[in-house]
This record gives structure tokens, C-alpha cells and sequence, in this order.
């Protein structure tokens, strides 16, 4: 680790002073799971790092308007264990059970978890080139290891999202709320994130001195129930190879307000619109589940060797939906 | 039946164990001395380089900084036959460049930062086959061939036994590189006193390896050098490289004080020493029956930069084909060479688990073959007391070696129909689904078993000294290391039992040169039955001086004569070479294993395993189990996803830490049970066989088995991950939608 400073204020405002002042060599951190593995890696170094554990108000979650405002430094291990996560929203809760091991699920937060970084091997390692660092090459998409890198093309850099919870908070309609230096903005989790195409270097539309300060969910959908399936080379501390939430409404047996969201498949959470659209007012059977996964998949253009992530998707999708159906239908 | 035993045989309290839960027990890194600094090693980042330059006077500027060590500063004496202790020239991502001694282990860290290295980038290789090429660029001066040629061992002549066969089966074969793991990293500590040399260290070799070594490269007389293993975190066959106790030898006495140097978990990886990735070719001839007339086992190993442990990885890949199955004919045949990875060496069971992996595989494909049951074809194949036909070649006068190629030797001991018998029974064999394949759905479950040969310590030297106190105490002395498998109370109960005393009258000194007498690497499984020997004997002239000394046979055996006696210490010694002239002794296993594969997924779940071992009459239950699921746990890992990920541009191991390099936690393993239904043998002390390595050799085979009983799939190349299983799956026409 190269020495930096750590700076604790207990103000969003005096947080997002130091990160503007700071430039390019501040850094927010949150639960730190993340960025210090960055650090002790020498992926990235700061001079500054600006603590946000003393802004208070970002660890409650908060009934708001019908829906539920989940403020940025909400522990992972929050989500698993809320009352309030229970219904539809019980879909975020099931996600969160599903991230690294239970330390780590105590330590980092859902700000963090949108925020964090690519796992991609040669972005983690400091001697191997890779465009997030600024390098002019990637040989991630040569390598033989690519279980865990994007069947959705790149283009240009092939990680992947590894978010959990961001998912999940897809199928919820979730929106972000951002504060900067002019203020605060809410836009739609699905804008949040943001492809290499947009800049390689970034994974969302964050500004180096902005802070996302908390994720709200709109009210709860009559009957709407969800499930996050993840699939993973070993069960516990593991990200996804992919990952599946799926949700919809039976209103007299058809499929409502489907949502189908990949994750680990490409550079940003990956919502299928095709995949809704062939759920949408239909029966839900196995048939009609793999015809689902077929539109959902039919854009992918794997590397040379994760090809199998395909039909693990396949097969991930076809089971969430038949899941979600055999769930029992409450509030 | 066994004769009853006081002490051995009873699962007593572990020694040291209440100091282990309460957290006391010392390990190297925690040790302090007075003025102690901190060294961290700057490590090469190119695969294969030159130094060209290299410029360290801003870090010896950086105040706190008390010493930096480059190869113009240490002996150029080898350490190994292909290893100096730094040299100009670097062989893989992660090498020696250059150590500093600071204050503290952030200031040595930034002290490396300033060391300018100018390096001239030299061509690199990767893989062992193209190592193996002319032309191809050279790890060595001597060239990439490990030993300059092909360890060949034969028995009969497999042309012949291939010419017999009425049929002939072959397969290929890969198992990866993969590390060991041990939670505790390398680490030491030197201190010198004038010319005398202390160095505290994870080791294996206090005696055989460091002690000697630094003796020899820092030109000391042996009595100069002590070298102390406290507590092991975690030998498994590492360790064992005087490297790093040389390293910080120089830069302890350069620094002009104590200085410790503990592995960051990326260096353990890293540097560290890791299994060799292995290509293997089988063949194996059979009459109609399926009787084998001939196996023939081809390997080539990646031995990265340097290799530790010479050809004995290499040789041990061979064991399973040339002895687990009655055969007149079969070869071994391994090339090694050196690459630009991180370097090989001995891991637990040193290359005995890739081989058996490609025998028992294709042992399952024959019996698939002929539609006999696989548990069937053993019983009646395996090799049994008997030993393999053939004629003796080892002259009568002499112990046998225990890794056996030539035939016309019986074993001491066999229990391999025993252990086929009591674990097929215990995991319910019979109800196995036949044959290969027939279970349909999307999750599939079958049943695989696989056979394990173990040779375990024989042919080697063991000395003990056991000490009788006038106050009544008895020490036993010895040197070996307690890697964390349990060695001290093993040991301690064989001196109990000979001695006839209880094992609270026993203290036992361990892996310590000052205190100890001299000892071989703790290695080769051969701890209980070699240094046992040693102990038991040494007890046993213990008690014969003392029984003469009290003139006569007492009611009942008192160490406390001595004191009454009003005499010195009463010492008890021995030296022995354990084997028999007679037999060979090998330790024996058959694994079983239930396992549910996702078709959809290419996920497999090992739900339930069952380990029969004959390691002959077991000195302590509860340690014996836990050295069988412990080393069936660390195989479950590495048969479904550990693997060192190494880029194949640059050399850089892409994996080492615990989030991507997939150690499996504790939500992944079945339950294990362990059986013993084995009994005791006529060599070892007390009938006790090899026990530490025996549990990880048929592992890969058993999990592949069941996985092939499952869903019909043949897999060959570990670890089996979801990808490599929906490969298989598709290439050999299993796939279903």
C-alpha cells in the first residue's frame, strides 16, 4: 500500500468539499472491502482518501413515500436481515444473501456494492496491462481464464459488473440519488451505470466528486414476487459467473411487470427488454421460460472460452422464472 | 486381532492443543528479539530478465533502513543444484531481486520502491513441451530437461505386454498447477551472536535442510548454525527451501541486527512452492477378462524455475501404474523441465495423486468397457500381499526400497481388499445405478470409488533420544518437525507405551538443532514409522539402563528410580534405518465418493465420501481421521476448482490471494467418514503404516469416477470446473435441454 491520508468528516458537504478539492487523487470509501484490496494491490493509489462512516444519515433505511429509501453506507448484512425487505422487495434481501461471506457482507455497503470495481483479473493485478488503468491493450479477451468476464461483448473491455444487489434493484425500478457540488440529482439505477463505450475507464456516470448517497425503491407492486439466482464456482466468497433476477405480477395466471436482469454477463447489469416482452401476458411454463432465455441470450457474442456461460445462463433463467411462479403470491 | 495397547491406540488429549485454542501457541511470525527489523523482498515482474543495472542508495538514504541485499552481496554458493541465493538473472515473475531490512515492514516497503533495477527483458518460456523444444529459450544454462534426461523405470517389458493384450485402452490427461496453501506463510528469523547463528523458520528440515545449508553457503561450522521450528502452520510437503533462511541470514548480519521476513499471502503463492502442472499419456493392455498384461505411463511435468525436491515429484507420478495392479509389464516414463513459472516442488503427496488420477480413470473406462463393476474389477486386480509377479532385484541382504518397480517381493502388509470391502459397504455400492450414465434429469447422481499405493518413509534414517530425569521425568528428544499433523503426541505415545509410563510423565522436544538429535526431512509420510521406530527403540534402551540400574525387575516399571538411585539422567538412544529385508511396506486407500451433477450448470456437488485406509495399526484415532478428511478436504478443492492462473504473455500468476484463487470453504465439503478396518503390520513400530500423504492420492480419481457414473462423461482435466464439465459433457454427446 502507498501512504495516503485518511480524512473523516461528518458532513455530506465537507465529504464532497475534500473529494472536490482533492482532484483526481481523492477517493471516496465507504466500507473500504473494495478499494483497500485496489490499494494493497497497488491497482490504484491516492493521496487522499475521504471516509464517508461519518455521515450518519446514509445508514438508515427509511419507509418513504410507499417505497423504501436505503441510504448509502446500509450494510450488505442490513439488506439480508431487514423486516422491512419482505414481499417483492424480498428479491434485494435474497441477493444480499448471495454476496462474499458474512464479514465482508457486515463490512461493505450498498453504495459500495453499485460503486465497486471489476474483478477482471488483469484490471486486479498490477503488472499485467488493461485499458481501465490506461494501458493500450487488453489481454484479458486472449486469455484462457474467462469464466468470469462478459459473453455481451465490450466492447473494447470485456470485465464484468459483478454487482449482486444491483440486479435485483433493477427489477425494483430502484433510482440512485447523487449528490455533488451543485447539488442533488435522482436518475434511474439503470442510467447509473454505465459501458466502456461511454468511458473504459469508469463503470457509471458518478463525477470524482460526487457521492452516491442512497438508493430508493419505489412502492411495493401488488403480487410482484422475484428471485436472484447466482451461479458460482465455489458457494460462498464468490462473485457471480452469472447471475439472474427475475420478477413479475400473476394477475389471473398471466405474467405482469416482468423484469429480467443478468448480472456478471456484461460490463454493466444487463436488463433484457426482449426477455420481458416475450413474458409479458403470458402463462408462465417451461416452455415459455426458455423461449424468455433464448431472447435474453440472443445477443451474446461470447469470447473463445466462455462460451459455457451462455448455457448457464440458459439454464439460470429458465429456472428463476419457474421459480418466481412457484413462489407463494402474498402482499 | 491386534494386542490392546495402554497408550497407543487411544485418542488421547493432543499435546500443545490447549495452548493452540487459547491462541498462545508461537508461530515464527510472532516471534520478536530485542532490536528486531523487518525485511521485505523486491521481486522480479519480468518473467525471464537480466539485471542490468541496479542502483540501491536512495534506499540505504531512507532513514530506518539498515540494510539492502542484492546478489553482489551474498555467497555465490548454490543452495540447491540450480539455485544460488540471488542472482543477476531472474527465472520467473516473483524471483529474488533484491531484500531490505528497515525499522518496519511500511518503511522496508517503501524502501524497495526506491530501488532502481534496469532490466534486460530476455525471451520466456511457459509450457514444459515447448521448453522441451530445441531452440526453445533457456530457464538453465544445462538446459530445460531436468536432470538431463527421461526417468524411465520398468518392469518385464511392456512391448511384450502389450503384444499379449487382446485389447489395448489409452487416454489422456491434465492436472494443473495448483498451490497448497497452508494458512501460515513462510517466514523466518536470524539472529546472530557474534559468529554463531540462531534462525527461527517455518521449516520441515530444521536438521537435513536449513541447519546444513546455512552452514554450508555461509561457510559456518554445523555447530555455529541452530535452526528452531516453532509452531508450523501448515507443512504440506513446503517449506522445506533454504532460501529464505539463507536471505535472512546475510541481510540479519548486514543489518547488524535481528531481522524476520514474514510472506505476504501473495508471496506464499507466489514464491512459494506449488504442484506441477502435468500432462500424463496412458496405456493399458488387457486379456478379454480384462486381466492387464501391460500399463505404460507417460508424464511430462512443468517444474517452473527451479525444482525443489529434484525427481522425486516426477518419480512418484509413476507409483500407481507400475504397482497398484497385478501386472508382469509395466513403465513409467517422465521428462521434467524447467519453465519460466513460478517454481514446482513437493506438495503433499508429491506427484502420486496425478498419476493415480489417469489410472484410475481409465481403470473405471476399462471395467466400463467390459461391463464389469469397477469395485468388481479391483477386488480382483489389485495388487494383493503377494506383491507384483516377476523377480527380485534388490539383493537379499539388503531393505528393500519402499517406491517398488521391480517384482518377486511380498508386502508386509495389504489391506486393500479390506478397505474396498468396508467402504463400498459403508456408502452403499450396490445400490450403484449401472451401468455409467443411466440416471437422467438435470441434476444426476452416481457413485465413484478409486484405489490409492502409498510408499510411506521406509529406506530412511530416524534417530530419538529419550531422557530419564532423577526426579522422574522422561524427554523425549527428537528432530523432526511437527508440521501440524500431530507428530509430537504420536511420538510421544510410542515413548509412553515402551516405556510403561503415562504420557503426563513426558515432555517432547521437537525441531530444534540445539536440542535435538539429527533428523531427516519431515517427508515421504515417515514420521510414525521411521522417527516411531527411532523413539520406540530409544525408549526401550531407556528402560533397560534403567532396569539394570534398580538391579533387578521391579513391580511395577518407576522412572522415578533414578532419583532413588541418586544418579544422573538415565539417556536412551537409537538410530535406526526402517524397512525390512523381506518386505515392502506401503500404505494403502480406497476412496469412495457419492456426487450429484447439475447437467444444465456443469455443476458438481460432492454429497458424501468415504475414505478406508490401511495406514496398519493406527496410533491415535481422532489425529489418524483428521489427517484422512483433512487431506481428502484440500483434494475436493483442488479436483473442483483450485488452480494458479498463469498469464501465458507475461508469467504473471494472475490468482494468488484467497478471493480468486478458489481454496474451497468449509459451506463446500461433504461429510467425510473415515474408516480403518485395516489391521496392524508386521514392520513399522507398534504395526503402524504411512498416513500423512496416503488421503490426498485417490481424491481426483473418485470424484471423476462418480462424475462419469453420473452422467457417462469421462473428465481428464482437472479441476473439474463448470466450464471443463459442460465441455465434456458436450464433446462426448451428453448434453440435454
Amino acid at each position: 500500500v502507498r501512504p495516503f491520508t485518511f480524512v473523516e468528516p461528518t458532513s455530506l458537504d465537507e465529504v464532497i468539499r475534500l473529494l472536490a478539492a482533492g482532484q483526481s487523487q481523492a477517493r471516496l470509501i465507504a466500507g473500504g472491502s473494495d478499494l483497500l484490496g485496489e490499494l494493497k494491490d497497488e491497482v490504484v493509489s491516492y493521496e487522499r482518501l475521504v471516509s464517508l462512516a461519518g455521515v450518519e444519515e446514509l445508514r438508515s433505511i427509511q419507509e418513504e413515500s410507499g417505497g423504501l429509501r436505503l441510504g448509502a453506507l446500509v450494510t450488505v448484512a442490513q439488506l439480508e436481515y431487514d423486516p422491512r425487505l419482505h414481499g417483492p422487495y424480498r428479491i434485494l434481501a435474497e441477493a444480499a444473501r448471495s454476496v462474499a461471506t458474512p464479514e465482508i457482507r457486515t463490512q461493505g455497503t450498498l453504495g459500495g456494492n453499485l460503486c465497486q470495481r471489476p474483478r477482471c483479473l488483469y484490471y486486479r493485478h498490477p503488472l499485467t496491462p488493461c485499458l481501465k488503468k490506461g494501458g493500450a491493450d487488453c489481454p484479458a479477451c486472449e486469455s484462457p481464464y474467462q469464466a468470469y468476464l462478459s459473453i455481451m461483448g465490450g466492447p473494447g473491455c470485456y470485465s464484468v459488473h459483478a454487482s449482486d444487489l444491483a440486479p435485483p434493484l433493477l427489477a425494483l425500478d430502484a433510482q440512485v440519488s447523487l449528490a455533488g457540488p451543485s447539488g442533488m440529482r435522482a436518475l434511474p439505477l439503470e442510467q447509473f451505470f454505465a459501458g466502456p463505450e461511454r468511458d473504459v475507464r469508469r463503470e457509471n456516470v458518478l463525477a470524482a466528486d460526487e457521492v452516491l448517497t442512497a438508493v430508493t425503491l419505489p412502492s411495493a407492486r401488488l403480487g410482484w414476487q422475484g428471485t436472484y439466482l447466482k451461479a458460482r464456482e465455489r458457494t460462498a466468497g464468490d462473485f457471480p459467473v452469472v447471475s439472474v433476477a427475475v420478477g413479475y405480477a400473476l394477475d389471473a395466471g398471466r405474467i405482469r411487470q416482468a423484469r429480467l436482469i443478468l448480472g456478471g454477463v456484461a460490463p454493466v447489469p444487463w436488463r433484457s427488454p426482449a426477455a420481458e416482452a416475450v413474458l409479458e401476458a403470458q402463462d408462465p411454463s417451461p416452455a415459455l421460460a426458455a423461449r424468455a432465455a433464448s431472447a435474453a441470450l440472443a445477443d451474446a457474442k461470447p469470447l473463445s472460452h466462455n462460451g459455457f456461460k451462455v448455457e448457464i445462463g440458459h439454464a439460470l433463467i429458465e429456472r428463476a422464472i419457474m421459480a418466481v411462479a412457484a413462489s407463494p403470491r402474498g402482499a | 486381532m491386534d494386542q490392546e495397547l495402554a497408550v497407543v491406540g487411544v485418542a488421547v488429549p493432543r499435546l500443545g492443543l490447549a495452548a493452540k485454542v487459547r491462541g498462545e501457541a508461537r508461530y515464527t511470525a510472532d516471534l520478536k528479539r530485542p532490536g528486531m527489523l523487518y525485511g521485505r523482498v523486491l521481486r522480479s515482474p519480468h518473467a525471464h530478465a537480466r539485471i542490468v543495472h541496479l542502483d540501491t542508495a536512495e534506499a540505504e538514504r531512507v532513514p530506518g533502513v539498515y540494510a539492502v541485499l542484492t546478489h553482489r552481496d551474498v555467497p555465490q554458493v548454490r543452495i540447491d543444484a540450480d539455485l544460488l541465493p540471488l542472482e543477476p538473472v531472474l527465472r520467473f515473475v516473483g524471483d529474488e531481486v533484491a531484500l531490505v531490512a528497515a525499522e518496519t515492514e511500511a518503511l522496508a516497503e517503501d524502501a524497495l520502491r526506491l530501488i532502481q533495477v534496469e532490466y534486460e527483458v530476455l525471451p520466456a518460456v511457459f509450457d514444459a513441451d515447448e521448453a522441451l523444444r530445441p531452440g526453445a529459450p533457456l530457464v538453465h544454462a544445462q538446459g530445460n530437461l531436468v536432470g538431463g534426461k527421461t526417468l524411465a523405470l520398468e518392469r518385464g517389458s511392456v512391448a511384450q505386454g502389450f503384444a499379449e493384450a487382446a485389447q489395448v485402452f489409452e487416454a489422456t490427461f491434465h492436472t494443473q498447477m495448483h498451490a497448497p496453501v497452508g494458512m501460515e506463510t513462510r517466514a523466518a528469523l536470524a539472529e546472530w551472536d557474534g559468529d554463531r547463528l540462531t534462525v527461527w523458520k517455518t521449516s520441515r528440515a530444521v536438521h537435513a535442510s536449513d541447519r546444513q545449508t546455512l552452514a554450508r553457503v555461509l561457510g559456518l561450522p554445523l555447530e555455529q548454525v541452530r535452526v528452531i521450528c516453532p509452531n508450523m502452520g501448515g507443512g504440506f510437503g513446503n517449506k522445506d527451501e533454504g532460501r529464505l533462511a539463507v536471505l535472512v541470514a546475510v541481510l540479519a548480519r548486514r543489518a547488524g541486527r535481528p531481522v524476520r521476513i514474514e510472506y505476504s499471502r501473495g508471496e506464499e503463492f507466489v514464491a512459494g512452492r506449488n504442484r506441477q502442472e502435468a500432462h500424463m499419456h496412458l496405456k493399458i493392455g488387457v486379456q478379454p477378462d480384462g486381466t492387464p498384461t501391460a500399463i505404460a505411463l507417460h508424464a511430462t511435468m512443468n517444474a517452473g524455475a527451479f525444482v525443489a525436491s529434484g525427481m522425486n515429484v516426477t518419480r512418484r507420478v509413476g507409483q500407481g501404474a507400475l504397482y497398484l495392479y497385478t501386472c508382469p509389464h509395466a513403465r513409467f516414463e517422465g521428462v521434467t523441465a524447467y519453465t519460466n513459472r513460478p517454481a514446482g516442488g513437493s506438495f503433499r503427496g508429491l506427484g502420486a495423486p496425478l498419476g493415480h488420477f489417469a489410472l484410475e480413470v481409465l481403470i473405471d473406462q476399462i471395467a466400463a468397457a467390459l461391463s464389469v463393476d469397477p469395485l468388481d474389477y479391483r477386488l480382483q486386480h489389485h495388487v494383493t500381499r503377494a506383491g507384483q509377479p516377476g523377480q527380485r532385484r534388490t539383493p537379499s541382504d539388503q531393505i528393500l526400497p519402499d517406491e517398488p518397480v521391480e517384482g518377486g517381493v511380498p508386502f508386509s502388509s495389504n489391506g486393500l481388499r479390506e478397505c474396498l470391502l468396508a467402504g463400498a459397504e459403508c456408502i452403499g455400492w450396490r445400490q450403484r445405478r449401472q451401468p455409467n450414465g443411466v440416471a437422467t434429469g438435470m441434476l444426476r447422481r452416481g457413485l465413484g470409488l478409486a484405489m490409492g499405493i502409498y510408499k510411506g518413509g521406509i529406506g530412511r534414517e530416524g534417530e530419538a533420544e529419550v531422557r530419564i530425569t532423577p526426579d522422574g521425568r522422561v524427554e523425549l528428544a527428537v528432530g523432526g518437525v511437527d508440521v501440524g499433523q500431530g507428530s509430537t503426541t504420536v511420538l510421544a505415545q510410542i515413548a509412553a507405551e515402551a516405556l510403561g509410563v503415562p504420557l503426563e510423565r513426558l515432555d517432547v522436544v521437537m525441531a530444534d538443532t540445539g536440542r535435538t538429535p539429527p533428523a531427516h526431512v519431515t517427508a515421504g509420510s515417515s514420521t510414525t514409522i521411521t522417527t516411531g521406530a527411532a523413539v520406540k527403540l530409544a525408549a526401550e534402551d531407556a528402560k533397560r539402563q534403567l532396569l539394570a540400574l534398580v538391579d533387578g525387575i521391579p513391580q511395577a516399571f518407576d522412572p522415578g528410580a533414578v532419583g532413588a538411585a541418586r544418579r544422573g539422567d538415565i539417556v536412551g538412544t537409537a538410530r535406526v534405518t526402517s524397512g525390512s529385508r523381506e518386505y515392502l511396506t506401503n500404505a494403502f486407500a480406497a476412496h469412495f465418493a457419492e456426487v450429484e451433477v447439475d447437467m444444465r450448470n456443469g455443476r458438481i456437488r460432492v454429497l458424501r465420501y468415504v475414505a478406508a485406509h490401511d495406514s496398519g495399526r493406527i496410533v491415535h484415532p481422532r489425529l489418524a481421521e483428521n489427517q484422512v478428511s483433512g487431506g481428502v478436504l484440500q483434494f475436493l478443492g483442488i479436483a473442483l476448482r483450485e488452480e494458479l492462473y498463469l498469464d501465458r504473455q507475461r508469467g504473471v500468476t494472475l490468482n494468488a490471494n484467497f478471493l480468486e484463487h478458489k481454496s474451497t470453504s468449509i459451506v463446500d465439503f461433504p461429510p467425510i467418514e473415515v474408516l480403518f478396518p485395516a489391521g496392524s503390520d508386521p514392520v513399522g513400530p507398534y504395526g503402524a503404516k504411512a498416513l500423512g500423504e496416503p488421503p490426498v492420492v485417490p481424491v481426483l480419481a473418485a470424484v471423476a469416477n462418480a462424475v462419469a457414473n453420473a452422467t457417462g462423461v469421462w473428465l481428464r482435466d482437472v479441476p473439474f470446473t463448470p466450464q471443463r464439465v459442460l465441455q465434456a459433457i458436450h464433446e462426448q454427446g451428453k448434453g440435454v435441454r
